[in-house]
């Protein structure tokens, strides 16, 4: 019957081509509209780390003085904590693990005479960040904590930068010139690039390439490198070094908890931490205004999907809507043109839910077909996207949930909008219209 | 007309479906034409540099250790001067279509007390590099020009040359020569006061709604101190040629300045005219966007009433028929057609009209939109009788041309 009623529905589509055309063309419209924005938000909002995010917390405390006026399109200082707190939070090691990290550029100096110098992104930070965000190593191991603690120069290479420096050799034990000064290489990572950048300063930059070096933070400190996110300082400031002054905040810190009672407790301590940093004068705002946030729960705090992106989603959404009335209103005027043929299967005996299932599928057949063109066009508007000037454009890509998810839009759409003028061809009444044949 | 209005109430789903497509294309297009308008500020506005394509824009300059001193620029700045072909050199803090640095601030108009964001450009020389207009006062004199501030100058109390549209906003009663603008709200705000008023100078923060305050800038004299990102606007002159001055200026840049720049952070020479297609890419594409969207769902609607509106007629053929034999002329069937639209649609708009008023504050409180200007609603309602019309053209021809005898078929 199912064969029958597939043969039944492309001779229905064939008849009038025009209208047929008319009706996938829109719904791929709608469906590719959609399709784009939905799978820019999707690579947006994306979970950077599975199945370990869920463990990754980052604490933020507010040392801000309560005369501080936070201008509202500047940067939230307290995204960012002090070296002083930072550092407190290293020392308590109340997490698993727990690292503090800052992003900065520096200026590669190759030794090869034909490579000219040149900059790239990479990461100050503390010893566990390897093993906390499972970064792995192709040779070569991260640092410890004593190294840390000695503020050793040594640096762990990304992939690609190791390849650009010293070729398939490799370049452990080898000596890197970064900005002005040297570097043991003592590990290699495999390119390390997660989407968005939770760990970096998201008001810097969210989306970007991996991370090409990783040094410890004390060493960066002691040679006063530069960092690439945000510094607010507030405050009177001893400006001898304001990279370790409590009246600047940049560094981003992340902790590692396994169980929902460790989180509590790391809770409490954050509390704890503030309402002693109060009681010595250092804070003025209540303890309260301490928090841990998730992985997840930073990335929606910072709310990293520009307003643009957001309003446009809204716009194909609309469009998409428009576009199954539309289809909906086609599909009613087609589907009631048969009401004498509807009628002679009815009196032949064909029951209700034959015809329900006949013009279903009539309606099924034009939202296949304006899935395939709607994938088209979502590939086309994704094409477009990727040559906006925005540091996201590079991710839209479609992958295989988007591209299912895709069908199935195409699919529940159409069938929506098949919905009432089906159900409305079913209560023809025969005998009425087989009169007027 | 209750032979219009009665058969649209006994078959109730043709007429409230075109109603619905009505309201929903008419709610759409609306926001979508509002959001298009704004993205069209920038592009439309003027930004009252004078032909942008003599000007070589050098930006993204950036000193290794330490700002450069006001002095070491000025030396750098007559060197530009002295290329051939060169007409002007401004040396300044920021400038329009550059967005890396920017100096914003509340200025609040003294006397009227009447607040505005406005931008600032502190630079010497501007008026002439950048060929702003003016349309009152006077260009800032030798001694103003030779400023050279500790800090970067926007605390610090002098002349101003202002736009017409600060002008008229900060001082209504429209004499703005000689009165004082008061940068910032603290009691020992600077204060300064207007010696000159340009027709046009666009600022350089874009956002979401600019329309009213776009053309809101203010030019301070004088070479910003401590400032780490110093630009340089070189005009060539009616003769010269604009790309050989670029090459000129670049190398000039690179002799004086080179070794004393942060290595691996290459500065930008761009002709201002490409500076600003690049810096309104990101709006043209959303002006793109906005109207393939808003034409598609025009055209969507279109076709959709035309489908059930042939259906409607066809269903009825009959009945036109009999019409016709009692006596009805062709132009009558037309007419009641096209008048039943009329019905359809104008009820669709009204309430497409409550829904875009609807998507709209919907809007406003969740993207910092603004309202949605009155003057949009009569305009969209127009736009969708017409398109209705057009929709129900074909259907009621066909309607028309049914001849008489079709009442005399057996039924």
């Amino acid at each position: 019957m199912f064969g029958y009623y597939l043969d039944l529905a492309l001779r229905s589509l064939k008849r009038n081509k025009v209208l047929t055309a008319l009706m996938v063309l829109a719904i791929g419209l709608g469906i590719g509209a959609s399709m784009t924005m939905i799978t820019v938000l999707h690579v947006m909002t994306n979970d950077p780390l599975p199945g370990r995010s869920a463990t990754l917390f980052t604490p933020h405390l507010d040392p801000l003085p309560l005369d501080y006026k936070h201008r509202s399109d500047g940067p939230d200082p307290t995204d960012n904590l002090t070296w002083p707190d930072a550092m407190a939070l290293l020392e308590a090691h109340l997490a698993t693990r727990q690292a503090a990290m800052a992003g900065g550029s520096l200026l590669v100096r190759p030794a090869r005479a034909d490579v000219r110098p040149f900059r790239v992104d990479g990461r100050y930070a503390t010893a566990d960040i390897f093993a906390m965000f499972g970064i792995s190593f192709e040779h070569g191991q991260g640092w410890s904590a004593a190294d840390d603690a000695s503020r050793t120069h040594v640096v762990v290479l990304g992939e690609t930068l190791d390849r650009k420096l010293f070729g398939n050799s490799g370049g452990i034990g080898q000596v890197v010139r970064l900005g002005e000064h040297d570097f043991r290489v003592i590990g290699v990572t495999a390119d390390w690039q997660p989407q968005p950048m939770f760990h970096a300063d998201l008001s810097a930059q969210s989306f970007g390439d991996a991370d090409q070096f990783f040094l410890p933070l004390t060493a960066a400190v002691d040679l006063k490198l530069p960092t690439n996110g945000n510094q607010s300082g507030w405050g009177k400031d001893d400006a001898a070094d304001s990279m370790t002054s409590a009246n600047m905040s940049w560094l981003q810190f992340w902790v590692q908890l396994q169980s929902p009672g460790q989180v509590q407790a790391y809770r409490q301590f954050l509390l704890d931490y503030s309402a002693q940093q109060k009681a010595l004068g250092r804070f003025q705002r209540p303890p309260t205004e301490a928090k841990l946030y998730s992985l997840m729960g930073w990335l929606a705090h910072r709310n990293l999907v520009p307003t643009d992106v957001r309003l446009q989603l809204w716009l194909a959404l609309g469009f998409l809507f428009v576009c199954i009335v539309n289809i909906m209103a086609l599909l009613l005027a087609k589907f009631l043109r048969r009401s004498g043929e509807i009628s002679v299967r009815r009196a032949l005996g064909a029951r209700r839910r034959d015809i329900f299932l006949q013009l279903g599928i009539e309606s099924a057949m034009v939202g296949v077909a304006g899935g395939l063109s709607g994938l088209l066009i979502a590939q086309l508007g994704l094409w477009s996207v990727r040559h906006r000037p925005d540091d996201y454009a590079q991710l839209a890509q479609m992958d295989t949930s988007m591209l299912l998810g895709t069908f199935a839009l195409a699919v529940a759409a159409s069938l929506l909008a098949g919905l009432l003028p089906t159900w409305r061809a079913c209560r023809v009444p025969p005998a009425l219209q087989l009169k007027a044949l | 007309m209750r032979h219009i209005i009665q058969p649209l109430f006994r078959h109730r789903l043709m007429p409230l479906l075109v109603l619905l497509q009505v309201a929903l294309a008419c709610a759409i297009a609306c926001n979508a034409l509002f959001l298009l308008q704004q993205r069209l500020v920038p592009i439309l506005a003027p930004d009252g540099i004078g032909q942008p394509d003599k000007l070589v824009v050098a930006w993204n300059i950036a000193s290794r250790g330490k700002p450069w001193p006001p002095s070491r620029l000025r030396e750098v700045q007559a060197s530009l001067r002295a290329i051939p072909g060169v007409a002007a050199v401004g040396l300044a803090g920021s400038l329009p279509m550059e967005t890396s640095a920017q100096m914003n601030g509340d200025v609040i108009g003294e006397g009227t007390g009447i607040q505005a964001d406005a931008a600032v450009y502190i630079g010497d020389h501007l008026r002439e590099a950048l060929d702003l207009q003016l349309v009152a006062g006077r260009d800032f004199s030798a001694t103003e020009q030779g400023i050279d501030y500790r800090d970067i100058g926007i605390n610090q109390s002098g002349p101003a040359i202002i736009t017409q549209a600060l002008a008229d906003h900060l001082f209504p009663d429209g004499h703005a020569l000689g009165k004082v603008v008061r940068i910032g709200r603290d009691a020992d705000a600077a204060r300064r006061t207007v010696v000159g008023v340009v027709e046009h100078l666009m600022r350089n923060k874009l956002e979401q709604d600019n329309r009213s305050n776009i053309d809101y800038s203010m030019l301070f004299p004088g070479v910003p101190g401590q400032w780490p990102m110093p630009v340089f606007a070189v005009r060539a002159g009616v003769e010269g040629d604009a790309e050989r001055v670029r090459q000129a200026v670049k190398a000039t840049i690179t002799r004086e300045l080179g070794v004393e720049m942060i290595q691996g952070f290459e500065p930008t020479y761009q002709m201002y005219a490409d500076m600003r297609a690049n810096m309104l890419a990101k709006s043209k594409a959303a002006v793109w966007l906005l109207s393939g969207v808003s034409l598609v769902v025009l055209i969507v609607a279109l076709v959709g009433i035309m489908g059930l509106t042939g259906y409607w007629v066809q269903q009825r053929t009959r009945q036109i028929g009999i019409r016709r034999a009692l006596g009805a002329r062709r132009v009558d069937i037309l007419r009641q057609v096209q008048i039943e639209n009329l019905l359809v649609v104008g009820a669709g708009i009204v309430l497409g009209m409550l829904l875009a008023y609807a998507v709209n504050l919907w809007l406003m409180r969740h993207y910092e939109l603004s309202r949605l200007p009155w003057i949009y609603l009569p305009f969209g309602a127009a736009l969708m009788l017409v398109l209705g019309q057009l929709a129900v053209l074909a259907p009621a021809r066909r309607a028309a041309a049914v001849p008489p005898v079709v009442a005399t078929r057996s039924a």
